[in-house]
Order: C-alpha cells, then sequence, then structure tokens
C-alpha cells in the first residue's frame, strides 16, 4: 500500500492500463464512421450545388403595386396638407382683402371728410372774409352764388334724408354727386370773385 | 447597368422604383430558393417573399452599412419566414429515437434529389437544418430564433441529417433499380 501511494500517478494508471483486458471495437464501427464522414462530404457539396428556385414574375408587381399604395397614402397625407394650405391662404387672402377694404372705406370715409371739412373751412374763411364788409361780397354776383351754394346745401341735405328713409339708388347717387360737383365750382367762383 | 450595393441603398432610401427594383433583381432569386425550401410551397413562398421584400423597403434606412445588405435582407426574409410559418400552424420538432442508424453503401445522390429532399423533411428539422447548414447560422442563433434549446437544435440537426440519409438512399435505391 505504501508501496502504491509512493509511485507517481501516471505509473500508476499505466500499470493498470497494462493488466487490464484490450476490447476491440466492431467492424462496422469504422465503416459506419467512413459512410458518416462521406455523406457529409458528399452533402457540403452538393449544398453548394443546390438549384436555384424562381418567384412568380408577378411577386413583383405585387410588391410594387404594394409599395404604390403605400405611395398613394402619402399623396392622401399630400393633399390634405394641400387643402389645409389652400384654407389657410384663401383665408389670409380674405382677411386681407376684408382689411384692405375696411381700409378704402376708412380712407373714403376719412376723404369725405376731409372734403366736407374742406368745403366747410372754405365757406367759414369766405364768410370771415366778409364779416369785414369787402366789397367783392357785397357784388350781386357773389349774392348770387352764395344763395345758389345755400339752395344746393339744403338740396343735398334733402336728398341725404331720403336716402335715409327709402334707400338709395343709381339717379339718387347721380344727383348727390352732381350737386356736390356744383357746390364745389360754386365754391371755387366764390373764392376766385374774393380774390380778384 | 450593375449598381453597387451602397447605391442600391441609397436609391431605395429614396424610394426610387428603378433602385427597389434592381434590388429586388438582385436578391430575389437567392431569397426565393430559401423560402421554397422552408415552405415547400411555391404559393407560400411568393407571398412570404412579397411581405419579406416590402418590409426591406419600408425600413432600408435603418441599414447603416450597405455592405452589410446581403446579410440583413437574408435576416429580414428568414425571421419573416419563420413569423409567417408560426402564423399559419405550430412549428414542431419531432423525436430522433425512431430512426434505425442503419448503413447506407453509396451515397451517389445528384442536388437536384437533396433539394427534394430536403423539402420533405418535417417542418421543425428542415428550418433547423436549413438555418444551419445552408445559411450558415449557429446553434445558440437557431435556438433564440426558434425559441428553443441549444440542445433541441443539436439534436433536430442530427435527426435531419439521419432522415435525409435515409431518403436519399431510398432515391438511390430507387434509381438503382431502375436502372
Amino acid at each position: 500500500m505504501n508501496t502504491l501511494q509512493n509511485m507517481p500517478q501516471k505509473n500508476k494508471n499505466i500499470d493498470w492500463n497494462k493488466r487490464l483486458y484490450l476490447h476491440q471495437p466492431d467492424e462496422d464501427v469504422w465503416r459506419k464512421i467512413e459512410e458518416k464522414l462521406d455523406f457529409e462530404s458528399k452533402l457540403s457539396n452538393c449544398l453548394c450545388e443546390l438549384p436555384v428556385h424562381y418567384p412568380d414574375l408577378a411577386t413583383w408587381e405585387k410588391i410594387s403595386s404594394n409599395l404604390h399604395s403605400k405611395k398613394t397614402i402619402n399623396f392622401k397625407y399630400l393633399y390634405v396638407a394641400a387643402s389645409i394650405a389652400v384654407v389657410i391662404i384663401t383665408s389670409t387672402i380674405m382677411v386681407q382683402q376684408f382689411r384692405k377694404d375696411k381700409y378704402i372705406a376708412t380712407i373714403t370715409q376719412k376723404h369725405s371728410i376731409s372734403e366736407n371739412d374742406l368745403e366747410e373751412a372754405a365757406i367759414a374763411e369766405i364768410q370771415t372774409y366778409c364779416s369785414t364788409q369787402m366789397p367783392a361780397c357785397e357784388e350781386s354776383r357773389f349774392k348770387e352764388l352764395m344763395q345758389l351754394y345755400e339752395e344746393l346745401k339744403a338740396e343735398e341735405a334733402q336728398l341725404n334724408r331720403a336716402i335715409q328713409q327709402f334707400g338709395d339708388s343709381p339717379e339718387m347717387i347721380q344727383s348727390i354727386v352732381k350737386i356736390e360737383n356744383l357746390k364745389s365750382a360754386t365754391l371755387q367762383d366764390m373764392i376766385i370773385l374774393i380774390q380778384s | 447597368m450593375k449598381l453597387s450595393n451602397s447605391e442600391l441603398v441609397t436609391g431605395c432610401v429614396k424610394n426610387s422604383r428603378m433602385h427597389q427594383k434592381a434590388l429586388y433583381d438582385k436578391f430575389s432569386t437567392t431569397m426565393y430558393s430559401i423560402l421554397f425550401r422552408m415552405f415547400n410551397d411555391r404559393e407560400h413562398a411568393n407571398d412570404v417573399l412579397q411581405d419579406a421584400f416590402i418590409t426591406i423597403f419600408q425600413t432600408i434606412a435603418d441599414l447603416n452599412d450597405p455592405e452589410r445588405l446581403a446579410g440583413w435582407i437574408r435576416t429580414i426574409v428568414v425571421r419573416t419566414a419563420i413569423r409567417k410559418m408560426r402564423e399559419r400552424s405550430k412549428i414542431t420538432f419531432t423525436d430522433a429515437s425512431e430512426i434505425n442508424d442503419e448503413t447506407l453503401p453509396d451515397f451517389n445522390f445528384t442536388a437536384i434529389q437533396l433539394d427534394e429532399a430536403i423539402r420533405s423533411l418535417p417542418k421543425g428539422n428542415r428550418l433547423v437544418f436549413m438555418l444551419i447548414e445552408i445559411e450558415g447560422y449557429k446553434h445558440k442563433e437557431v435556438a433564440e430564433i426558434l425559441n428553443i434549446s441549444e440542445g433541441t437544435s443539436k439534436s433536430q440537426l442530427n435527426y435531419a441529417k439521419k432522415l435525409l440519409r435515409k431518403s436519399l438512399n431510398e432515391y438511390t435505391s430507387e434509381y438503382a433499380t431502375k436502372k
């Protein structure tokens, strides 16, 4: 026992192996190994030469149409986006147009106000001038013009009242314009007489 | 005009139909061959090829390296195929114990016979065999894709080979008898 413990491990195994009976494998084993190796070899060779299979020609058409329909969805989004853009642009233009109209109306109103103001200022100036007993104001021509101006003013006021009551008509508007023009011409004639 | 992978990818990202068709023409046959072997059914193989290529075109912008294009397409095709297979029916893995390891004197089969034999394998074995022996996946990857253990993948491959040997032997025997 002591001798075995002191022996190196390797020598101990050799010693036991020498004593054991050697068994032989079946003769078939190597043949089977060889067959498997042959099969694996043949298999790997054939796998490299496997036939190629071709898809149906219609497959690409299906893929293409599917991609096309995806694109149509994009077009739909584009269409919606374009519609929104059109609505925004149209409303912006309409708002701008509305503001412009409002601005024009305001300007027109201001213009008419300023015309009336000018007219009133001119009349006020003529009256101030005549209050100093200038000889031109005593002339019959000047007095006729002043009377004509007062009549035109009265007629204009009467027409404006009729428009407020019954609404306007093209004829009434034309009459108003005519009176305005006559008033302006009358005032100009009066100013010319004063200045002469 | 032959386009490089990089040109194909760039064109497909821009949704150019010409580039998409060129990419399809370049890879469709190889991918269809994989699918036809997997499904052993032309109609299903065409349907899956269609789905896979639509996915490819929709996600190609995610491919960072155009040199990986072939592998990337193959992965999408294989994964689409397995997903579709699962949708149709459960993938079962048959037990290998019933097959005898019979001796075969001669392996005089052709690639066409092998192709037919692969397509006639049970679904589970067929998938494992194809992924490992044809597509070059590792057992670990197959286990992950098919949601099985690595051990199952190995045993299924072994079983697939046994079945192939058996059916190829039948082919060879039939051929010898006819001769």
